[in-house]
């Protein structure tokens, strides 16, 4: 089976696509000390002890492993910042969302922000859970709230 | 949507490779946000729906032949009828005109005006100036979709008539 798993840090999953079913998600992860497991979008900690199977069924399996429960998020827009809570599993769309709120940008103005890390200029994937931006040992991110530029001519 | 298991194996190495990227993290991330959904593949075509921002969904197909070295070429598609989306039924609202132009796109094959699209893409210097928003070989599905997802999200689809 296929499993997909993001860490703290790597801002990508690293896929499996040829997972054993009958094996634990703690066999097959390898946990290490203070990381906790969770299915990507939902903010129950899996149990590490049930094998894939029977964790993800026939589907594809989305996790996401982290030291933190929640990140605190700081986003920089216009000379100003504002920050967010967020579930290390929460989608970046859902984070962005927050932070446009934070900075009451609505409709048009809103429409063109994207998030980027610092110094980048790769917009973060907004499906992917937040926590994967996150580097080990910290519980905080800061991010760029920056208009996207549109090619034109 | 996963790749037909009755088709034969896959020796084309750009179907092999998209058929990776299909079934890659990425594109699966987007599903479970849902931000998109793969609604039908037959190679060289992928159909997706985006959900837009008013929360209704808005079709694409994707010809992926040449895929990575060539951009996909994405056209509106009505998903349901299986055929090119009448230009009344395109999204409106935030920056979808400017990408899916009653003037331009419709001159260009319905092509939507990105540099990450094929068509788009071709005869304009995208590539050079705006290289972080352009198509090139190392970008897979999800770059190509997260790019179409975000010009949606203050989007508004018209309903069928």
């Amino acid at each position: 089976m296929r499993i997909h798993v993001y860490e703290a840090g790597g801002q990508s999953a690293v896929t499996h696509p040829d997972a054993d079913g009958q094996q634990t998600l703690r066999g097959f992860i390898g946990i290490e000390v203070d990381e906790r497991v969770y299915r990507v979008g939902d903010e129950v900690e899996l149990d590490v002890d049930v094998t894939l199977i029977e964790l993800f069924g026939d589907a594809p399996g989305h996790v996401i492993r982290h030291h933190c429960r929640e990140v605190s998020v700081t986003a920089a827009y216009a000379g100003q910042e504002r920050t967010v809570k967020a579930h290390v599993t929460a989608p970046v769309r859902e984070v962005l969302d927050e932070i446009l709120k934070a900075f009451e940008l609505q409709g048009a103005a809103a429409a063109d922000l994207v998030l980027r890390l610092p110094d980048s200029s790769t917009d973060l994937a907004l499906g992917a859970p937040i926590g994967a931006f996150v580097s080990k040992g910290v519980c905080d991110l800061v991010v760029d709230l920056v208009h996207l530029v549109r090619p034109q001519g | 949507m996963e790749p037909d298991p009755a088709q034969p194996p896959v020796f084309d190495p750009c179907r092999r490779r998209f058929e990776d990227d299909l079934l890659g993290a990425d594109v699966a991330a987007g599903l479970a946000a849902g931000l998109w959904r793969i609604t039908g593949y037959a190679w060289p075509h992928v159909q997706v729906a985006f959900t837009a921002g008013d929360g209704n969904e808005f079709g694409m197909r994707l010809l992926v032949d040449g895929y990575p070295a060539l951009a996909p070429a994405g056209q509106p598609w009505d998903l349901k009828a299986n055929t090119l989306l009448p230009v009344d039924r395109w999204p409106v609202g935030g920056t979808a005109p400017q990408i899916f132009r009653k003037d331009w796109s419709v001159a260009n094959s319905y092509a939507p005006y990105m540099a990450c699209d094929r068509i788009a893409l071709n005869g304009h210097p995208w590539a050079t100036a705006n290289p972080d928003r352009a198509w090139n070989p190392t970008r897979t599905l999800a770059f190509y979709l997260q790019q179409v997802h975000h010009e949606l999200r203050a989007a508004t689809i018209p309903a069928a008539q």
